[in-house]
């Protein structure tokens, strides 16, 4: 039989619960919305490129971090030291290199360490709310009205410098910022309903701060940590530099600064390297970090 | 009269908030009671008092709230003098509740999935991949498509009313006794609330669950219960099966709302007719019937003296002293003038 155009059509009864537009997740969007940020892309790229570098270089160059070789001492940056060397006759690239590391370890470790007391503790204080709340946050502002680094310097000198001291150090102390954040993102969001619906289907509190409120601030949490790495990696390199940090020969950007600025007039480029590296970095960080504020922001979404 | 149908009693509850103003009592004195697979309405004015009923039954009144007095039994189980942690696992598991808004009452960052997989894994203590089957299936059951891919989307990829059903599904999840329904359809589009209201139906009868529905909107009571609850001020005023609610109701205050109900099926031209001004505040509520400042036929006795609920026949009860045989001139009166 020759179909008219005025004959029934067959349809699919269930197409029409579908919805045509296609969907993007959140993440997603955030991605989409991050690469158009130049300078957060320049970060990202610095850093994934740092890290690289950091994990294969040191193995690609012909020295080690503590090879000593006296009659090349202080040699300007030429074809087999890139960056020069030291008043040792160590090659600078290689520590620099090295020094990445220790850097990136030392910033990632203890911005993890410190972003997990102070989203547990911020965490409580919103959701407990009341006195709870109020006694927590006080506790949080008198030790804000400490200079922290003046804690952290008496911290090192009780348990003696070390890469693992300074990292508990800092992550100890930093976290009253990511604490004050999860608090007022918990305050705002336990009034929200799904939070009431979470209720009544029977979780319990700590249910609903970890599975529900929690994955909800995800966003404050990711700019508040990438923003506060070089906040650690800075940290580092100031206890370095006042001979706090990593002991010799182990080498980080900050005590490669700190060996280097007597020679300032003489070998300039001995400080320039390390303290290029610190400002770069701390730069890509709070690019990416800006980004992230941006991407994140659900206000941004359209 | 029937105790082994019965599912749910209240009796005298008594729920307020102690504000720094004083003490506002948002549910004052109700008490009702509700069968296995039996659905009722629960109708009234925004603020006389039922969600704060529903949270009563759930103990999910936030501070500075408490249930003053009364008696909540559910299934034999005395519901106020459990413990938190006992009550967590009635919530959800005997007694579930489903919102007003489907847009904010889903987690916009875990799958739908995942949120109606919670209850299971709470309550019935079932694996992750027992609980994701019951979930395509409790999916497949409130009618959404492509359950099994839908199952791993987020809420802001379903539709308000597939977000609703979704509700739905994580509310009946456990094949609760009670399901309360807390204005289920007010913010959905009204081809979407007969859908709702017509699953929700479909279901009472295949879970025999037994369904509070809490609305403003007459309307929609018809076709799922069998009885009705007028509240106003924190007080049941009137109560009967749906019948004598739509065509004999005694109360000044439900004849408003049912006249401010716009209706398709009306053969002559009918005016809406608002109910003039605002339900008291109850932190002082007025002397006397609590409805006497916004009522037309108010008597002398009305300003005075508060009327019991008084028997008007099969279950039909009224608070309203126009029910009384002294009152019958004032009552010919309104009557006469279209109630």
């Amino acid at each position: 039989m020759a179909t008219t155009p005025f004959a029934r059509a067959q349809q699919d009864p269930n197409a029409i619960q579908e919805i045509v537009r296609p969907s993007v997740t959140y993440w997603a969007d955030a991605w989409r919305r991050l690469k158009q940020s130049r300078t957060a892309m320049f970060g990202l790229c610095f850093l994934a490129f740092l890290i690289v570098v950091a994990l294969l270089g040191p193995a690609l160059t012909p020295w080690t971090y503590s090879d000593q070789d006296l009659t090349r001492a202080n040699l300007p940056p030429n074809r087999t030291n890139w960056f020069g060397t030291d008043d040792l006759g160590r090659d600078l690239l290689t520590r620099t290199l090295y020094g990445a590391r220790i850097s990136l370890l030392i910033g990632l470790l203890a911005s993890f360490i410190q972003s997990s007391i102070g989203i547990i503790y911020g965490g409580i204080s919103g959701f407990a709310g009341g006195r709870t709340d109020n006694f927590m946050m006080r506790i949080v502002d008198i030790l804000y009205g400490i200079p922290v680094i003046l804690f952290v310097i008496i911290l090192m000198m009780i348990f003696g410098a070390g890469l693992i001291n300074i990292v508990i150090a800092i992550g100890a102390l930093y976290w009253l910022g990511m604490a004050r954040i999860v608090r007022g993102q918990i305050l705002a969001l336990k009034e929200q309903e799904f939070v009431l619906a979470a209720r009544t289907i029977g979780a319990g509190p700590w249910r609903i701060l970890f599975r529900h409120l929690l994955p909800n601030c995800m966003g404050p949490i990711i700019v508040t940590l990438t923003l506060s790495i070089p906040g650690a990696i800075f940290t580092e390199a100031f206890l370095s530099f006042i001979g706090l940090g990593v002991s010799a020969p182990m080498a980080s950007w900050g005590t490669m600064a700190a060996d280097s600025y007597g020679a300032l007039r003489t070998y300039p480029w001995q400080l320039l390297f390390p303290a290029g590296a610190i400002s770069l970095t701390m730069l890509a960080f709070n690019f990416l970090g800006d980004g992230l504020r941006d991407a994140l922001d659900p206000r941004m979404r359209k | 009269m029937h105790t082994d149908d019965r599912l749910l009693a209240i009796e005298d509850l008594k729920t307020s908030f102690f504000t720094y103003v004083g003490e506002v009592k948002a549910v004052d004195g109700v008490s009702f009671d509700l069968d296995k697979a039996e659905a009722i309405a629960i109708v009234g004015e925004s603020g006389c008092g039922k969600t704060v009923t529903a949270m009563s039954i759930l103990r999910l009144i936030p501070p500075p709230g408490r249930i003053v007095r009364g008696r909540i039994t559910l299934d034999g189980q005395d519901l106020l003098a459990k413990s938190e942690r006992d009550m967590q696992q009635v919530r959800g598991n005997d007694v579930s509740m489903i919102f007003q808004d489907p847009m904010t009452s889903l987690n916009p960052v875990l799958t739908i999935g995942l949120q109606i997989m919670e209850p299971l894994i709470l309550h019935q203590g079932m694996s992750k991949e027992a609980a994701r089957q019951r979930a395509v299936e409790m999916l497949e059951l409130v009618g959404i498509p492509h359950a099994a891919r839908r199952v791993n989307q987020y809420p802001h990829q379903f539709s308000g009313g597939m977000r609703q059903r979704a509700m739905i599904a994580m509310a009946l999840a456990c094949n609760p006794k009670l399901l309360l329904a807390d204005e289920p359809t007010t913010s959905l589009d009204v081809t979407i609330q007969a859908q709702i209201i017509e699953l929700m139906k479909d279901l009472k009868q295949k879970l025999s669950t037994s369904i509070i529905l809490i609305t403003h909107d007459l309307g929609i009571v018809a076709g799922l219960c069998s009885r009705v609850l007028v509240m106003y001020a924190g007080k049941i005023i009137e109560t009967g099966p749906i019948k004598a609610i739509y065509h004999d109701a005694r109360h000044p205050y439900t004849w408003g709302l049912l006249k401010s109900v716009p209706r398709l099926d009306a053969l002559e031209k009918r005016r809406l007719v608002p109910i003039l001004g605002q339900p008291p505040d109850l932190l002082r509520p007025p002397a006397g019937c609590r409805f006497h400042p916004r009522c037309g036929h108010a008597m002398h006795i009305c300003l005075e003296e508060e009327p019991e609920l008084f028997e008007a026949g099969d279950g039909h009860r009224v608070a309203c002293w126009l029910t009384q045989p002294q009152a019958a001139g004032v009552l010919k009166e309104a009557m006469a003038g279209g109630r």
